[in-house]
């Protein structure tokens, strides 16, 4: 699933700057002073996980640290084979998923960047900074800093590279017009930044035909996934509407919440030149991403059992009353012999990068120490649930089945799947020092291993495999992705 | 979903954490003096145990007396599916109101809900799931619902992935480690929404994304929270007492007591 790369960068002449590391690029004016900081967040990123949401992440950090307003965009591949991209000022980015229609990501003036990721098993990403001069086909950047003044890049999941076909197509950029064209207008006037009127949230959210739901597999995630455009409703767009909120509260005088100014009193004077918003805006846009509920429609034929939770209420629950307690937890964590980065976060002593902060462990002394085991990442099942690796799990339809749920040495991690490719208790996940460990548990299915380097392969029933960190492993018709907190 | 046990679903009113609500119609069976009620829906199946587990706490969150709790009805399980029903307040929630809400409003429906809390933890109880989508707006008074049993119904979790996976922001990050849930895990979510509420932002700088679960997750353990510089010092340092270490928190009682006095004092100043 990792196996998502760059296949082809063609710079785009101009002004400005385009670097490549690896699957990160980024595009930049470069006409600040001091360091560019979208230069130093792809170096930073390059040089740690080399992940495209930590490059969007970091870039959208120093950016908002920058005091320059300076217009750049940045593209990259995600740890889970996605394509993130951040544009900000006035850069522009056209994507393209899979030949689909090309869809703009601006700012549209905002002073916030914009991000999104995209899916696919070919995705073309155009980052274009201001006008464009000829196109010459043959340019190429592999790698490094350039003048251009934008990058038209393919990313794609062939490894053969194919002889950019997508490339060549997208390389005939139209240059953003001198008003950045603003994305759809459903993108640019979020409904849902608007102050929530009588209907507290958005209704039953549409049906989306492609959209697995809970009994059905996420299938080959690399497949085209049409992007509906609630899900292109950023949360920086959001934010912006609160800076407008901010703005517009400067002149709310009578805002009965204002601080005290420079008279009040003294305790208080760094308060001058608060303005709080003029009403409170929701936290999270109401309608900006409904998820298809993994609710599961009851039989209405069904019975059903329920318990009055209003005072000396009546109990129509089924017999038996007494609940066995939930197995107790292995009561001690586990120990393992590790070494400290320089922030003190608990690390394999394998590794060359903190598994937390991502910080160089090179310079770190080599002195091992035994300490409690932190949490070796996140079990991702393919429905967007997501469990800390701290514990063994044991994945299943009834995984409560199995003896070590019940003695609790391992978490019970129940996997609905009505077609029943899943087993009861199909795979255990345990951890074994440092490192994660599947074994198929006698499925009838199997499981199968896709590993991020090194392909797929079938597990062998009650045979342990350590995996690594972005190996998806398929049960049946579902499937679980371990992935670190860092890369991978 | 139409239907769960004898309740007739009106319309979602959004989504929980691990479930969605639904307006739904009381049916005759209950005793309660209302038309309408809000019943919260949970993901997936579970079994008996489970559920049996899940009434366990909400019967004692139940029990908790206190006007700043919204009132639970029943709790059930039909073909698999659990569900519990509660009051309904039609003001939406602080994350969704259903009106503009006046700051001042706000910031008193977040100490309306520390008093919930306080509540809870006087009785011994951990609320696990503190964010302004659980603060519900009544007539002149916040009340606490939404009681976190995700832990119970799928141990282990901590991306839903059911609703928006911003909702991170307002959860320790000791607690997305695998440390368990204790009062200063809720007061770490109180100061995080009072945050939010005051300024519109949350603690980590730019805003998680809303769309990558795990990139949201990485992203909150890796950044330490920031406090808007701009807020009033009072404010600003309540705030850094509830996400600093755990051992200088407040507690959920002093949380309000806090907001309150310094609302008193800048309504007056």
């Amino acid at each position: 699933m990792t196996d998502m790369k760059i296949t082809g960068c063609v710079p785009l002449p101009g002004q400005g700057l385009a670097a490549r590391k690896g699957d990160l690029v980024a595009v930049t004016e470069g006409t600040g002073p001091g360091p560019d900081p979208l230069l130093g967040a792809l170096d930073e990123i390059a040089a740690t996980t080399g992940d495209g949401g930590a490059l969007v992440l970091a870039v959208a950090r120093a950016l908002l640290a920058n005091p320059e307003q300076v217009s750049g965009a940045c593209a990259g591949i995600t740890a889970s084979g996605e394509v993130a991209v951040l544009v900000h000022g006035s850069a522009v980015a056209a994507v393209a998923v899979d030949g689909g229609q090309e869809i703009e990501v601006t700012a549209d003036g905002s002073m916030l960047p914009v991000h999104r990721t995209f899916a696919g098993s070919a995705v073309t990403i155009r980052l274009v900074l201001g006008a464009l001069g000829d196109l010459d086909e043959r340019l190429r950047l592999d790698g490094g800093i350039v003048h251009a003044a934008g990058l038209a890049v393919t990313a794609s999941t062939d490894q053969a590279g194919p002889p950019r076909p997508k490339a060549a197509k997208a390389a005939v950029p139209r240059p953003p017009s001198a008003q950045p064209v603003a994305a759809q207008p459903a993108i640019a006037e979020p409904v849902a930044a608007e102050p929530v009127a009588a209907e507290p949230v958005a209704a039953e959210p549409a049906p989306q035909a492609d959209e697995p739901d809970s009994g059905q597999p996420a299938g080959n995630p690399m497949q085209a996934v049409t992007i509906p455009p609630a899900v292109l409703l950023d949360q920086p767009v959001m934010a912006k509407e609160d800076k407008d909120k901010d703005n517009n509260a400067v002149d709310a005088k009578e805002e009965p919440y204002a601080p005290a100014g420079p008279d009040g009193d003294p305790g208080q004077a760094s308060t001058e030149g608060w303005h709080p918003p003029t009403e409170f805006m929701p936290a999270t846009p109401p309608a900006s991403r409904g998820p298809e509920p993994r609710l599961h429609e009851p039989d209405p034929a069904a019975d059903f059992e329920w318990v009055s939770l209003v005072p000396d209420g009546q109990d129509f629950s089924r017999d038996q009353p007494d609940v066995p307690p939930i197995p107790p937890e292995g009561a001690e964590p586990a120990m393992v012999e590790g070494i400290l980065c320089v922030r003190n976060h608990f690390n394999d002593p394998d590794v060359a990068y903190c598994r937390q902060c991502g910080i160089s462990m090179v310079q770190q002394t080599r002195t091992t120490q035994i300490g409690q085991r932190p949490p070796l990442g996140v079990l991702l099942l393919d429905d967007g649930t997501g469990f800390t690796l701290d514990r063994d799990y044991v994945l299943g339809r009834e995984p409560v089945l199995d003896g070590d749920v019940a003695a609790g040495r391992a978490r019970p991690l129940r996997i609905s799947d009505p077609d029943g490719t899943v087993g009861r208790v199909h795979l255990r996940v345990s951890l074994v020092g440092w490192q994660v460990e599947v074994k198929d548990l006698g499925s009838v299915n199997g499981s199968v291993v896709h590993r991020p380097v090194g392909g797929e392969g079938k597990l062998n029933p009650y045979d342990p495999v350590v995996v690594e960190p972005g190996t998806r492993i398929g049960i049946g018709q579902r499937s679980v992705q371990y992935l670190s907190y860092r890369a991978g | 979903m139409q239907r769960i046990a004898d309740y007739e679903l009106v319309k979602s009113l959004g989504y929980g954490s691990h479930g969605q609500f639904f307006l739904a119609r009381k049916p005759p069976r209950l005793p309660v003096d209302a038309e309408y009620v809000a019943v919260k829906v949970f993901a997936g199946t579970s079994t008996g145990d489970t559920f049996r587990r899940a009434t366990r706490e909400l019967k004692a969150f139940a029990a908790v007396t206190s006007p700043h709790i919204v009132t639970l009805y029943d709790a059930g399980r039909h073909d698999g599916v659990v569900y519990y029903s509660m009051e309904y307040l039609s003001g939406g929630s602080l994350a969704s109101p259903a009106g503009e809400v006046p700051l001042p409003v706000a910031a008193r429906a977040v100490r309306d809900g520390a008093l919930g809390v306080a509540a809870m933890h006087s009785a011994g109880l951990a609320h696990r799931a503190i964010k302004p989508a659980n603060i519900l707006l009544g007539d002149g008074v916040a009340k606490l619902s939404d009681l976190g049993l995700a832990h119970l119904m799928q141990p282990g979790v901590t991306l839903t992935g059911i609703g928006p996976v911003t909702s991170i922001e307002y959860i320790d990050p000791e607690l997305l480690q695998g440390a368990p849930a204790t009062q200063a895990t809720d007061v770490w979510s109180l100061g995080v929404t009072l945050h939010r509420v005051l300024t519109g932002q949350g603690i980590y700088g730019a805003d998680l994304p809303a769309d990558d679960g795990l990139l949201a997750l990485r992203n909150a353990l890796v950044t330490e929270p920031r406090i808007d510089p701009d807020l009033p010092a009072p404010v600003a340092g309540l705030i850094a007492a509830c996400v600093g270490p755990a051992a200088g928190r407040p507690t959920a009682a002093e949380f309000a007591q806090q907001v309150d006095d310094i609302q008193f004092a800048m309504s007056t100043s």
